[in-house]
């Protein structure tokens, strides 16, 4: 077991370590590492302008695709939970698990047929990529706070508010909100560390100005190999930053 | 205040179940305990008296006023469930201060009033603690304090002490008992606990596939229960099937011919015959009249304490007996008065 743990970590963490080492070098040209130490390549890639776009273009997707997740995700698995007949809650299971179920090149290749065309000219716009984002993060937040719900027998503690009195609403701020609080929050964790490094459907939908990160991250390989680490570094704090964001937003919601 | 059932009837779809003519008043103070067989139908009651299922016809009334369609929220009922449903994110106190807050009471008023209700149930000192931190007989207590803090119209007790053990669910009897009589609240208490009933409630409702079968104060049900089926469901008793003797007041039973009051039945008529074990006197008392005297062999003989249980093989019949005497014997006296004649089945 121990063996197993050990080259487990060892393949996870040696191309973080190797990312990291690779970006601060000079040269990195048949040696094992690389030599010298610079800034020059976060200098480059911060000053690069498609970068820097993408960089925005990614922070923007992951907020709404959070935001629209918390929105839609909660009163989805509520409407689950609630509904008493097994058939219904079968068939929104069936349904919320697709998206993962379907490889994401053919949901690709159904967006830009269905929104290439005439009447839905939408191709290229960040709205359809926040959209595609969503749909495709959208059953692991209602899978873990439906499974949350199940497993503390929610409906007990809504009918025990019921008989105090307490509203619907009343009961959704007080009993239901709090009760599921962490399962949103480690949900949107989730969430935003799938939409940051999402890059089938983005490449293949995104618009020139709307590309996200790891769409304009391909591009650095075919560069300094210096310049490709310090971009890829980049994603890396960047999902760090979206994953705390998205803890900030739940945080607001529930609160909220 | 009263609660009353008026014809009521409640099917479940799809089923021949659910339960049938319900007519049921509960005064304002009394304390009702309804017991049953699970599938009897007394949740599906308790569900229509909180307001989670509506009657098919039939109505129920609350304090005069026709609660029968009401949703739960609006009904001012206070309710322990059997879970208890302890909000596990509030503290103790807050799950008490709940109820008030919905009320819009004041913060403070709130927190005073839930911890006088914390005191009446002997918790105040566990007012900050969470839920999961209690043990099952103080969320009970707390569960109790936050079914009360807001004067409801009435108490509902959904199987409240099913998940504790044994010596802990007497205790709480009692204190459920006090609780009850100082709010002085028209009480439903919901239980497969014949025990439980017979100590702790004004009346009791026995339901049986739907209906009640039975309703009175617990002595009754004891004493003169209506049918073979009761008379075995509440206590322990001896249940044979007998004759009226030609002779007069005597029955015909497999352990030989007994005096008793045979009342309207004529000559011939099948019972059953009902015995209660601790009616039974083992031995021969001098100063009694000569007859129901039965001599047997100790087929079984348990001590259980505070009492010996023995079962006396006479004839082809087995009577069980409890008795205080440490004593052997092989005689016993059934007192003419202790025996009941039932409908036959």
């Amino acid at each position: 077991m121990l063996i197993i743990a050990i080259l487990y970590l060892v393949f996870l963490f040696t191309p973080i370590a190797l990312l990291l080492l690779g970006s601060f070098g000079e040269t990195w040209s048949n040696t094992i590492l690389p030599v010298g130490f610079t800034w020059q390549w976060f200098e480059q890639v911060i000053n690069d302008p498609s970068f820097r776009r993408a960089f925005w273009s990614s922070i923007q997707v992951v907020i709404a695709t959070c935001i629209l997740n918390i929105l839609i995700g909660i009163p989805l698995a509520y409407a689950i939970y609630a509904s008493a007949r097994r058939g219904v809650q079968l068939a929104a299971k069936i349904m919320a698990l697709l998206p993962i179920a379907v490889p994401d090149l053919v949901l690709g290749f159904g967006f830009i047929l269905v929104f290439s065309s005439d009447t839905l000219p939408w191709l290229g716009s960040i709205w359809l990529l926040i959209a595609a984002h969503v749909i495709l993060t959208i059953p692991y937040t209602v899978n873990t706070i439906l499974a949350d719900m199940q497993q503390q027998r929610l409906h007990q503690y809504e009918q025990v508010a019921a008989t105090l009195s307490a509203s619907f609403w009343t009961r959704m701020k007080d009993i239901v909100l709090p009760l599921i609080g962490t399962s949103i929050f480690s949900s949107m964790l989730m969430v935003a560390a799938l939409s940051i490094g999402e890059f089938q459907i983005s490449n293949l939908i995104a618009g020139f100005l709307s590309r996200t990160y790891p769409v304009v991250l391909l591009q650095a390989f075919y560069g300094a190999t210096g310049f490709a680490c310090a971009a890829t570094v980049i994603l890396l704090l960047l999902a760090i930053v979206a994953s705390l964001g998205s803890t900030a937003t739940s945080n607001l919601t529930k609160r909220g | 205040m009263p609660i009353h059932f008026k014809n009521v009837n409640f099917h479940y779809p799809n089923s021949a179940n659910g339960v049938f003519d319900i007519n049921l008043e509960i005064k304002d103070g009394e304390f009702l305990a309804v017991i049953g067989p699970s599938g009897s139908g007394k949740s599906t009651l308790l569900k229509m008296l909180s307001g989670f299922a509506t009657p098919t016809s039939g109505s129920v009334i609350l304090d005069g006023q026709d609660i029968t369609r009401m949703p739960p929220e609006k009904r001012q009922l206070g309710i322990v469930f059997q879970s208890y449903g302890l909000f596990p994110h509030m503290s103790a106190r807050d799950n008490v201060a709940y109820p008030l807050k919905i009320r819009g009471i004041n913060k403070e008023q709130r927190q005073a009033m839930a911890l006088e209700a914390l005191d009446r149930v002997s918790l105040k000192n566990w007012a900050h603690n969470m839920p999961l931190s209690l043990s099952g007989g103080q969320q009970q207590r707390v569960a109790l304090a936050r079914a009360l803090v807001f004067s409801p119209k009435a108490l509902l007790l959904d199987e409240p002490l099913s998940a504790l053990d044994a010596a802990l669910r007497v205790e709480m009897r009692d204190e459920i008992l006090r609780v009850q009589r100082s709010a002085n609240i028209a009480t439903l208490h919901v239980t497969h606990d014949q025990e439980e009933a017979l100590s702790i409630a004004d009346r009791i409702a026995i339901m049986q596939a739907g209906r009640i079968i039975q309703l009175g104060s617990p002595k009754e049900l004891y004493d003169n229960p209506v049918n073979r089926w009761v008379a075995s469901f509440i206590g322990q008793a001896n249940l044979w099937d007998g004759k009226i003797s030609k002779q007069n007041n005597h029955v015909e039973t497999p352990a030989g011919i007994l005096c008793c009051d045979t009342g309207n039945y004529p000559p011939g008529t099948p019972v059953t015959v009902m015995i209660r074990p601790e009616s039974i006197v083992p031995g021969i008392k001098q100063e009694q009249p000569q007859n129901n005297i039965l001599q047997g062999t100790i087929h079984a003989d348990r001590f259980l304490g505070s009492a010996r249980r023995i079962d006396l093989q006479i004839k082809q019949a087995l009577l069980r007996i409890d008795t205080l005497s440490r004593e052997p014997f092989e005689h016993v006296t059934i007192p003419a008065e202790s025996i009941k004649l039932l409908p036959a089945e």
